[in-house]
């Protein structure tokens, strides 16, 4: 049922984000035809998820849980808000610095530490000197051993 | 004569230094994705492929491709000492090979599934190079319209024989055909569903959909399970099966073979599907089925063999057709595009050394499996101990600086974050994430095709079912609907339910 309204709304929106492509005549299809075309038949497809849920009983929804997606991803965000910092373009003040390019040095026991808290199992210390020699290994084998371009320590200019 | 040739080539290309170590490197690590419960070959290969751009082609391949067979050899070794299956393709070693170890002997369960797997990857290595030629020839006669009703048959295969809801995964198809169309169009150059953000005009990194839905949203589904490993305590004992092992297994390694290397040429999950397959075969043919679930060697024999062949021989349509059978091969394309190779018919002709340095390492890299994991077992025992939260923040790190590197651009790495939370909304409601992959590696030539053929037509769309001027399309679109008509019957949706649930 949720599955298939989420199918739906998902055609709905290419179908408005592809309103303003033309869509050809003729043998000539233009961008937007492949597009439109495929937005009929995902809300075609919509339809009958809902039906299929509606006369067919399935096994239940099963429950999401909050903790290792919200752990798990913002682990990921901080990764990339921290390895080159992050720069904010407010409408009226401009562009302001939210953070400093800190760097795989930092940013990679921030990583680490915040995605350990999606585990339900914890030992602190265990999980800085794993951090810290994680950190330490993925420089030796990204930067050093690997070469790529991925910047270390920024503000000292590594 | 020519096959023989063209091995020798191959061989000349697989057996330089550098080659042979990416293709040890490949199995290596192959394997020890395959031991570690919760991370697959997929999320590997996502994961690894900014670190090949360093890379030229063929060593990128060939390391990739060992990391995917190597895989496979790994899933046996944890189905068997853990009673987890280390990859999708083992689970149907998990029924006798773990009960094998309980009865004192997972040497023999080990032992026959890596001599059963050597077995078939080495036979299924000769089927490809023997079916490559003539099945790049077809295709050479392939106009636009043949290739996109190809494409169509291809990706509703490949619903049909995922697991789950038939109609989910069409959903999941058309989702990832409509997420290729983010980005400049192909022809005329305007910028199309981007909403006005110049990040997305370039379209949608492949690789950030593969490791956010694939690595990052297999790590939150592996969150919620707590894990329980059972490793076996008690002695592997001897690797060599004994004489009576040995002859029962021979039949059901040739079997098993056999069926692998043809459901592995399927689009679809093929590989999957084969040790399915094999297991139900031996089990209806044996003269006391009552063995099976007991610790049967043929269940495990018959299996190993197919899994093996059948990853083998998934590279044939890639290969020769360009059109990748499973989300595995959907990355080979992506690896192959990165290094600027369009697969299809063209590559055994523009790149012979590549074509065939890539089969013959196949062969080398079975060997190598064979050599790694015999010999190697006790270390990837250990291996198993490493507790997943520490294994998960590893991925997680590897993927963020995997996915950064790609263009040393870090809002990469937040899309990707995006997709992983979309990949987890898709797992709980219900849908496999894997026909996503395939239409959206498939998506930009798919509308290519068919905006070609249309223009050819002028405007006609009967021409992919015109069964007089176009019989080889209109043979496949027909192929295509009744399987799809097919998969809707009540009485096949429940057969197909018994062979994934058993």
């Amino acid at each position: 049922m949720f599955a298939g309204l989420f199918i739906i709304a998902f055609g709905l929106l290419i179908m408005w984000a592809s309103s303003n492509l033309t869509g050809g005549r003729g043998a000539n299809l233009g961008p937007g035809s492949f597009p439109r075309g495929l937005s009929f038949l995902l809300v075609a497809v919509g339809v009958v998820i809902i039906v299929q849920a509606l006369t067919v009983v399935g096994p239940r929804l099963e429950a999401w849980s909050i903790r290792g997606p919200v752990f798990v991803l913002g682990a990921v965000l901080l990764f990339a808000m921290t390895i080159r910092g992050t720069t904010l373009n407010i409408p009226g003040i401009g562009r302001t610095d939210l953070l400093p390019p800190l760097g795989l040095i930092v940013a990679g026991p921030l990583t680490l530490v915040v995605a350990s808290l999606a585990a339900t199992e914890r030992n602190w210390t265990q999980t800085l000197i794993f951090s810290a020699a994680m950190t330490a290994f993925c420089i030796l084998l990204f930067k050093v051993a690997l070469r790529l371009p991925i910047p270390v320590a920024p503000w000292a200019g590594w | 004569m020519d096959m023989v040739a063209n091995l020798a080539l191959g061989f000349g290309v697989a057996f330089t230094v550098k080659n042979l170590g990416l293709c040890f490197l490949g199995c290596m690590i192959g394997t020890l994705i395959g031991v570690l419960p919760g991370v697959g070959p997929i999320a590997t290969i996502a994961m690894l492929l900014p670190i090949t751009f360093g890379l030229d082609p063929v060593g990128a391949l060939i390391m990739l491709a060992g990391i995917y067979y190597g895989a496979q050899y790994g899933g046996s070794t944890t189905a068997i000492l853990v009673n987890i299956p280390g990859e999708a393709t083992s689970i149907v070693t998990v029924l006798d090979g773990h009960q094998m170890a309980r009865n004192g002997r997972a040497g023999a369960a080990l032992g026959i599934s890596a001599i059963g797997s050597f077995f078939a990857g080495s036979v299924a290595t000769i089927v490809i190079a023997a079916l490559a030629a003539p099945l790049t020839r077809v295709a050479l006669l392939f106009g636009p319209a043949e290739y996109f009703s190809l494409m169509v048959m291809g990706l509703i295969f490949a619903v049909v024989l995922a697991r789950g809801s038939v109609i989910k995964a069409v959903a999941m198809v058309l989702l990832g055909l409509t997420l290729s169309t983010v980005g400049q169009d192909l022809e005329t150059g305007a910028d199309r569903m981007t909403f006005g953000w110049p990040e997305l005009s370039d379209g949608i990194d492949f690789t950030t959909i593969a490791m956010g839905m694939f690595g990052f949203a297999e790590i939150l589904r592996n969150l919620e399970s707590p894990e329980t490993r059972d490793v076996l305590k008690s002695k592997i004992g001897s690797l060599l099966p004994n004489w009576e092992e040995m002859k029962q297994s021979l039949m059901p390694v040739l079997r098993g073979t056999g069926l692998g290397a043809a459901l592995g040429i399927l689009p679809g999950n093929g590989a999957v599907l084969g040790p399915f397959a094999s297991y139900t075969l031996e089990k209806k043919i044996a003269k006391d089925p009552s063995r099976f679930g007991k610790g049967a060697i043929e269940g495990v024999a018959g299996p190993e063999s197919a899994n093996n062949a059948g990853a083998q021989t998934s590279f044939i349509p890639l290969l020769t057709l360009g059109i990748p059978p499973n989300a595995v091969m959907a990355l080979m394309v992506g690896a192959m595009t990165i290094h600027g190779i369009v697969p299809g018919p063209q590559v055994m002709e523009k790149r012979p050394d590549l074509f065939w340095g890539m089969i013959a390492s196949m062969w080398i890299g079975n060997l190598m499996l064979l050599i790694i994991n015999l010999p190697m077992i006790g270390l990837w025992v250990k291996l198993l101990k490493v507790p997943y939260r520490m294994l998960f923040p590893s991925i997680l790190m590897f993927c963020c600086i995997g996915i950064y590197s790609v263009n040393n651009n870090p809002f990469d790495v937040m899309i990707t974050a995006f997709f992983g939370l979309v990949g987890y909304a898709f797992i709980k409601m219900g849908f496999e994430v894997a026909p996503l992959l395939l239409g959206f590696v498939l998506g930009k030539l798919m509308e290519e095709y068919l905006r070609r053929s249309i223009l050819m037509s002028r405007g006609d769309w009967s021409v992919f079912v015109d069964f007089v001027n176009r019989p080889i399309s209109a043979v496949l679109i027909a192929i295509a609907v009744l399987m799809l008509i097919i998969s809707f019957l009540p009485a096949i949706t429940k057969k197909r339910d018994t062979v994934f649930v058993e």
